[in-house]
């Protein structure tokens, strides 16, 4: 499963990649970027997670995502605040699996 | 219990407010335009950080930071302060090729064909026969008194191109053609029309936008650098961010125009001689990261770090590092500060002290103005020397920010603190 985050600046979700990788099976690859760059990295994705400081931006994700048949959505506020890697999978896998 | 449930509401009445105006404005920042505008601007930011370095380098030789110069690079200071003039100098030029290009790539248009035709459109729009009559042209106009012109020029001109390539008025050559031949074709007929555009204003009309424009438009751009447009920047930006909403993602397209022009002209300014309290702008490319940040998140890490209510002393221990790197998403949502109705008072409050003082602070020429770019993620002390040119009193500032955000927090964390160990004992209860 390829899971990519987009947040402002791809460096706050940056840091949750790390947490999540625990969490990870095998042959999973996490990663963050900015949002600005969305269209040209969100190719070959599984799942796209949106920082919650740019949930305004989830329809302009919507958009770039839908066409693909990408399930998008934004981090919960709790898991990305407290960094916890387990829960964020844990949200990839269940809007992966429930696409 | 009744208190918590009113605070709650209040939250919720709070974040419906800020969604009204935020609704729109992150509609705003969705467009195509805006986008192009905030990548074109972000794609700048390493060239610029090369003119700072070259710029600081060439000023530390030259002595004109306060300290000795360097012998042996002093009589080179040209040669340094060159690659300065070459990036921020020509920042109007920049911005207009990575602007042509982040438009066409919403445009889904060809972003190469779009890079030639704005730097050709930048030029068309600059210069006439008369000015290149010598042979030579004035590189001032690749300046910073030429962005805004070039931004919405180039932004009309790519508009221009992809409307003509979506109605698909080019030259079509049949299907047996080879693509890449086919190719080459269908941009003439925009291209020629763009550019005969520019030339008719330019060269057959003598209308030199530029100048016209920015004779109306300087007086008013310039003035908006004022310690009233300043504050309430930084204060709506602590007012969205309570809400754990990204307001500098929301704003940049409007405001980084502005404060990047301010920058280059500080940079020029500063080369040309004038004292660094003397600079034309205040509101520079990068001041708030670092004069803000000391009033509005490091109080509350001190505080964290030594408190004594549940769980606090672990999440200042997790933000600590992020927080001096100027990351401050995990303590705005992991503490949190968002949307916690005991902490959003007093951030709002130093975000909106820090930033008056720092601008009164440079308004009253205790502090340098800022003249370089530094990575916006690096240590605020070090981003202040960067920025400043090694002005010392740019730390004090940082201090007395930090001492103010302290003060500021001190009663409300107070009754955070309270409110936490009231609910660890409830649910201890409980249990």
């Amino acid at each position: 499963m390829k899971i990519t985050l987009f947040c402002n600046a791809g460096l706050s979700t940056g840091m949750l990649v790390g947490r999540m990788q625990k969490s990870a099976a095998p042959g999973d690859e996490i990663a963050a970027y900015e949002f600005s760059c969305i269209k040209d990295m969100v190719k070959g994705s599984d799942v796209v997670l949106l920082g919650p400081q740019i949930r305004f931006k989830l329809k302009d994700a919507k958009a770039v995502c839908d066409p693909l048949g990408i399930p998008c959505d934004i981090i919960s506020m709790v898991a990305y605040g407290r960094a916890d890697g387990e829960a964020a999978y844990k949200q990839a896998k269940e809007l992966y699996e429930n696409k | 219990m009744g208190n918590t449930a009113e605070k709650k509401n209040f939250m919720d009445i709070f974040v419906d407010k800020i969604m009204i105006i935020a609704e729109p404005m992150g509609r705003l920042s969705s467009i195509p335009i805006m986008k192009a505008i905030q990548s074109g601007f972000s794609a700048n930011m390493s060239l610029i950080l090369v003119g700072s370095i070259f710029l600081i380098i060439g000023s530390l030789a030259n002595g004109n930071l306060g300290l000795p110069p360097i012998a042996f690079l002093a009589p080179h200071v040209a040669k340094f302060t060159l690659i300065n003039k070459m990036t921020m100098g020509f920042l109007a030029l920049y911005v207009a090729i990575a602007m042509a290009i982040a438009y066409a790539k919403e445009k889904d248009v060809s972003e190469i064909s779009a890079a030639l035709l704005g730097c050709c459109v930048f030029f068309v729009i600059n210069f006439n026969e008369e000015d290149l009559a010598e042979g030579v042209i004035d590189i001032n106009r690749f300046g910073a008194s030429s962005v805004f012109i070039s931004m919405v020029v180039i932004l009309v001109a790519i508009k221009i191109f992809s409307y003509f390539i979506e109605r698909k008025l080019t030259i079509k050559l049949p299907d047996a053609v080879p693509a890449n031949i086919a190719n080459a074709f269908i941009s003439l007929i925009p291209y020629l029309a763009v550019v005969s555009l520019a030339w008719l204003v330019r060269t057959v009309m003598n209308i030199d936008l530029v100048t016209v424009v920015n004779a109306v438009l300087n007086p008013i751009l310039q003035s908006v650098d004022n310690i009233g447009f300043y504050t309430l920047d930084r204060t709506l930006s602590g007012v969205f961010w309570s809400a754990g909403l990204h307001y500098e993602n929301m704003t940049s397209g409007i405001v980084r125009p502005f404060t990047t022009q301010w920058l280059a002209e500080n940079a020029a300014a500063m080369e040309a001689g004038v004292a660094l309290t003397d600079l034309p702008h205040i509101y520079t490319q990068g001041v708030n990261i670092w004069s803000n940040r000391p009033c509005f998140a490091y109080p509350i890490l001190l505080l964290a770090l030594f408190s004594k209510a549940p769980g606090m002393k672990a999440v200042g221990r997790a933000c600590l590092i992020p927080v001096m790197f100027c990351i401050c998403e995990p303590l705005m949502f992991g503490l949190p500060v968002v949307m916690n109705p005991f902490l959003i008072i007093p951030y709002i409050l130093t975000c909106c002290m820090g930033s008056v003082v720092t601008y009164t602070a440079m308004s009253l020429k205790l502090v340098n103005r800022c003249f370089a770019s530094s990575p916006w993620a690096a240590p605020c002390s070090l981003s202040a020397l960067i920025q400043t040119g090694g002005d010392w009193r740019a730390l004090v500032l940082i201090v007395i920010n930090f001492a103010i955000g302290c003060i500021i927090y001190y009663p409300f964390w107070k009754a955070f603190e309270k409110s936490l160990i009231k609910k660890e004992a409830k649910t201890a209860e409980q249990s």
